[in-house]
């Protein structure tokens, strides 16, 4: 990793987080290490329960850490006041949720609208719908949605601001195989041809190989973190 | 351009139509009874005082037996008095083609170009008099509609001084004096039996024989005079001393006390009615918006405990909180918009035919609905308050819920053993016991709210039919009790005691039981008081002194009774002395011990037994009146022989009177007590369903865990509905309490208490009517969701929650 040619635009120092779930403390992670490099697409591995949903939150700003720091750029997130996590989250994440959490009261085009009121120089709601190949399904509201045309919906909705990070939670995870194929294809697009840091969290190892990088963790610590010298493109993956 | 966040705020309100539509209704109830209640206060006092002023209605009003004109000098002479009009007032029976007994005319002299300068006239059809024709009259309008006069065309006979007259109604007027039109004595309006006639004083004064002379006097006090009792200095005017110069004038002349404005009659009852009114205005629409404050809390509770999940996309997507607390504060305010549009609506409406009602009654020359902007304003502000009030909370938690935590399932929710179940009492119950008691136990507050919002539903109801019981218990205790005569007969000067065998020995009179009343003035410290002192026989058993609770207070040989009112604004107790001073004849002052005070239902009396009275008139015998117990067969007859006496000044039946009531009670009552009624039960309904929806949907994955495990649908809902129907009577008997005193504040206060106090309590039936009514309005909002119960998704909801 010290040869890495990009800027870090991404680094986490020891963070820990610990939540407290009714009457129970849950340790999510402990002492974790990470840089994102700009224009990667990085697969963050590990079973139900290691933390790299909790890691993805505090990267996103959704969440601060227990202990340790997280640097955007020059901005240090874990400690900014909740504000300044919103505006970062407005001007530079996009996220993708397992279960697309789109807003059942409003249509395709209305949710990716949702952000793009919202944003900078967002794209057309049409035309990130086009990108995900929903151009045809705008005016559908979830409910008359397929679970993968959800996902796609809830890609567009994160791209349409053209953000610098992408963050995916298990996008497959409530898809069959060959819509989950599809919905990758699209995030693989994305990362390639708007360059977007990309980091998508899978419980599902075969997916790893589509990454440049992939990290993997276990019980709320990083246990590998290697560059996958065979990427290969979505399409070619199965599990 | 609508956003995204616009069109997500339509289609959730569309999604919850049911919830909103019953908190707009519970709105609308307030925004509606507050618009109606207060636009008509504002209404009837605006005519009143632009009556009042057009007319110049006067500040002291005196009777006398009769005075030389000259005396008129006197009287302007007196500090602080501006202008001073006098007159002759007299009495005289009208017999009517269309009445079985004669009507009572009072015929009120003016000055011959008809415009006196106090109290004048708004005549609204016809002309005036002209000047010297003694047949001539201008007929109160209340009167003339009652038996269809019109004016250039009906004649009216009328009896004065013994003699027959007829007069030519030529038109037909208002005056300030009887907007409530009353015969002397009476609290009912009596418009077929009792009519005002306005002629030429000068010329018809031979006819009543008090050529050159007045028996009543009106004054206005000049502006600067205090008017508030008691703020008499030395040497300084105010308008008792004002009184009590025109008392000292006046005495030679058979003067009986001077009294303000605030006593006059018409004025009098209008105050007392103006007053619950304001105090309706206040208490009513209160417990309306309180109700609606609190299911806006906890249906927007509801709606951002659902959507945890888009808030925290909303919020993950760079939406600040202020941005998304707008977003739910905005559900509030249009919920609030829609009922606040139609309560306006319904509020002018109501007030509309409210103030309807009060025509019939209270005659003004313009009664039209005040609308003032700023009371408008105040009633959509007032609710906007509630409604965000109710949604503070909420909208604070949305703020503060932190992206990530949003974004998962919330922590199984905390549920304690309670203490019911510590001391053993649930084992009594099965387990569905056990979730119905600990739901309502882990959420205290909201459900105190939801017993609040019953008992507050059930308040409003009891205090609609309240009205009823308390007209039952003035017309029961007040009156009937103590009135148990068949026909009251008032004498024109006093009589001595062979009219009582003459009254004896009329057909079908049963008993006679003699009274002697005098105007009177009692006095403690500077404490004073003028009204009728009444002396009655001992062991009377017709005409009773009787106070609420049913009580008969008996008067005793020695010492003056009283009425707890009278004795509250004299500032007495029993065994305090009292200064009595009679203002008649040789106006003897005595000190009389207070032998006991009576809750009289009705107005300020004081009685003395007719050997004390005489005593203090150091008269051997002598009466004015007499109450008569009449076989029903004969009373017609006697009604009709004791009209034709000479020396018989009114004749008063009590079937008559009570059918008065009961009419004008009615009137007044029926349509406000439906409104409210309806109004209650809206407040049922509103609680009720969305505490039903709330539950429904809140906890449909346990429901329909129970459902999977093998509850019915019945077993399922008699869950729900047992938390329902747990909160519905837990709010019953607060309600209850809540009605009766929410009554009491509308009742209480001086103008109101003057006239009549409210019994304490409402009666079983109100009761029972109020708990049927909301019951009824509860399980039939229960029903309204049993369909969403019925139809729990078990697959759906045992599925992943998103």
């Amino acid at each position: 990793m010290a040869e890495e040619s990009a800027a870090a635009v991404l680094v986490a120092r020891g963070l820990t987080k610990i939540y407290r779930m009714g009457e129970v403390d849950v340790v999510a992670l402990r002492g974790i290490d990470l840089e994102l490099y700009e224009g990667e697409l990085v697969v963050l591995l590990g079973a139900s329960g290691s933390g790299k949903s909790t890691l993805l939150n505090i990267l996103g700003g959704l969440d601060g850490p227990t202990a340790g720091e997280v640097r955007w750029r020059e901005h240090d997130l874990s400690i900014a006041d909740d504000a300044a996590l919103t505006s970062y989250r407005r001007e530079h994440v996009g996220f993708v949720f397992q279960f697309y959490n789109l807003i059942p009261s409003l249509t395709a085009r209305e949710n990716v609208a949702l952000v793009t009121e919202i944003a900078d120089a967002p794209m057309e709601p049409s035309e990130a719908l086009d990108l995900v190949g929903l151009g045809a399904r705008m005016d559908h509201f979830p409910s008359q949605l397929s679970g993968g045309e959800q996902q796609r919906v809830a890609i567009a909705r994160a791209v349409a601001k053209r953000p610098d990070l992408l963050l995916c939670d298990e996008p497959t995870g409530a898809l069959d195989f060959a819509t989950g194929r599809l919905v990758l294809d699209v995030i693989a697009q994305v990362n390639r041809e708007l360059g977007t840091t990309t980091v998508l969290i899978t419980h599902n190892a075969p997916i790893a190989r589509m990454a440049d990088r992939v990290v993997t963790m276990s019980d709320g610590l990083i246990k590998s973190d290697e560059r996958n010298a065979a990427k290969v493109a979505p399409e070619a993956l199965s599990w | 351009m609508v956003t995204p966040l616009g069109r997500k705020l339509l289609r959730d309100l569309a999604s919850m139509r049911g919830q909103v539509v019953t908190i707009a209704l519970v709105v609308a109830c307030g925004i509606a009874s507050y618009v109606a209640l207060r636009c008509a206060y504002v209404s009837l006092e605006t005519a009143r005082d632009r009556h009042y002023g057009a007319q110049r209605f006067g500040d002291v009003f005196a009777r006398l037996s009769r005075a030389p004109n000259s005396v008129r000098a006197k009287l302007e002479a007196i500090p602080g008095v501006a202008v001073v009009e006098t007159r002759v007032v007299a009495d005289g029976l009208m017999p009517l083609d269309d009445l079985p007994e004669p009507a009572v005319g009072e015929v009120v002299g003016l000055p011959s170009h008809g415009e006196p300068r106090l109290n004048a006239l708004a005549l609204r059809r016809g002309r005036l008099f002209e000047p010297g024709r003694a047949d001539e009259a201008v007929v109160s309008e209340a009167f003339a509609l009652a038996h269809g006069l019109e004016p250039g065309v009906a004649t009216l006979p009328i009896v004065l001084e013994g003699v027959m007259h007829r007069v030519r109604v030529v038109g037909i007027a208002l005056s300030p004096e009887y907007v409530f039109a009353m015969p002397a004595g009476s609290v009912f309006a009596d418009d077929k039996h009792f009519g005002v006639l306005w002629m030429d004083g000068a010329a018809i004064a031979p006819a009543l024989k008090v050529d050159g002379a007045f028996d009543d006097v009106v004054l206005s006090l000049q502006r600067d005079v205090p008017g508030a009792a008691g703020a008499e200095g030395a040497g300084r005017v105010s308008r008792e001393s004002v009184l009590e110069a025109v008392d000292e004038v006046l005495r030679p002349y058979g003067g009986r006390p001077a009294y303000a404005r605030d006593l006059q009659p018409s004025h009098q009852l209008l105050s007392s009615e103006f007053a619950q009114l304001g105090q309706m205005t206040t208490v009513i629409p209160a417990a309306f918006l309180g109700v609606a404050a609190f299911l806006l809390n906890v249906v927007l509770g509801r709606v951002v405990q659902l959507q945890r999940g888009q808030i925290a996309t909303l919020k993950a997507v760079g939406y600040r909180d202020r941005e998304i607390a707008l977003h739910y504060l905005q559900m509030v305010t249009l919920i609030v918009f829609f009922g606040a549009a139609l309560g306006l609506a319904l509020g002018a409406l109501l007030g509309k035919g409210m103030l309807g009602l009060y025509a019939q009654y209270y005659r003004f020359p313009a009664l039209t609905l005040q609308l003032p902007a700023r009371l408008l304003a105040t009633a959509v502000l007032a609710s906007f308050g509630a409604g965000v009030l109710g949604a503070l909370a909420t909208v604070r938690h949305i703020a503060r819920l932190p992206p990530a935590e949003a974004m998962r399932p919330e922590a199984p929710a905390i549920y304690r053993r309670s203490w019911l179940e510590r001391i053993g009492f649930a084992r009594l119950l099965g387990p569905a016991w056990w979730m119905v008691a600990r739901e309502l136990i882990r959420r205290p507050l909201r459900t105190s709210l939801s017993v609040f919002g019953i008992a507050m539903s059930v308040a409003v109801i009891v205090g609609a039919r309240f009205t009823y019981d308390a007209m039952d218990a003035l017309l029961d205790v007040g009156l009937l009790a103590g009135q148990r005569e068949d026909v009251t007969v008032a004498f024109r000067h006093v009589v001595d005691d062979r009219a009582r065998n003459e009254l004896a020995h009329l057909p079908g009179v049963l008993a006679v039981e003699p009274e002697r009343v005098v105007p009177a003035r009692l006095r403690h410290g500077p404490r004073s008081r003028a009204l009728a002192l009444t002396g009655r026989v001992d062991g009377a058993s017709l005409h009773r002194v009787v106070e609420w609770p049913e009580r008969v207070v008996t008067i005793p040989r020695e010492g003056i009774v009283i009425t707890k009112t009278l004795a509250d604004r004299l500032g007495v107790q029993p065994g305090d002395e009292l200064e009595v001073e009679v203002l008649e004849g040789a106006r003897p002052i005595r000190r009389l011990r207070v032998a006991a005070t009576s809750r009289e239902l009705l107005g300020l009396g004081a009685f003395v037994s007719l050997g004390t009275l005489r005593a203090m008139l150091d008269e051997q015998e002598g009466l004015n009146g007499a109450a008569l117990l009449v076989d029903p067969r004969e009373l017609e007859r006697l009604d009709a022989r004791l009209r034709e006496l000479p020396g018989v000044a009114s004749v008063s039946r009590k079937d008559a009177w009570v059918e008065l009531f009961r009419k004008q009670s009615t009137d007044q009552m029926s349509t406000t007590t439906m409104i409210l009624v309806i109004f209650g039960a809206t407040i049922a309904i509103g609680v009720v369903y969305n505490d039903a929806r709330i539950a429904v949907s809140m906890r449909s994955r346990d429901l329909a865990t129970l459902r999977v495990l093998g509850f019915t649908t019945g077993e399922v809902a008699g869950i729900v509905y047992g938390e329902l129907a747990t909160c519905v009577l837990l709010g019953l008997a607060p309600g209850l309490q809540l009605g009766s005193w929410l009554m009491q504040q509308v009742f209480s206060g001086a103008s109101i208490e003057e006239t009549f106090r409210m019994p304490t309590t409402a009666s079983p039936l109100t009761f029972a009517f109020a708990v049927g009514i909301v019951v009824f309005a509860a399980a039939f909002s229960a029903l309204l969701v049993r369909d969403r119960l019925d139809r729990l998704d078990l697959v759906e909801v045992l599925k992943a929650r998103e």
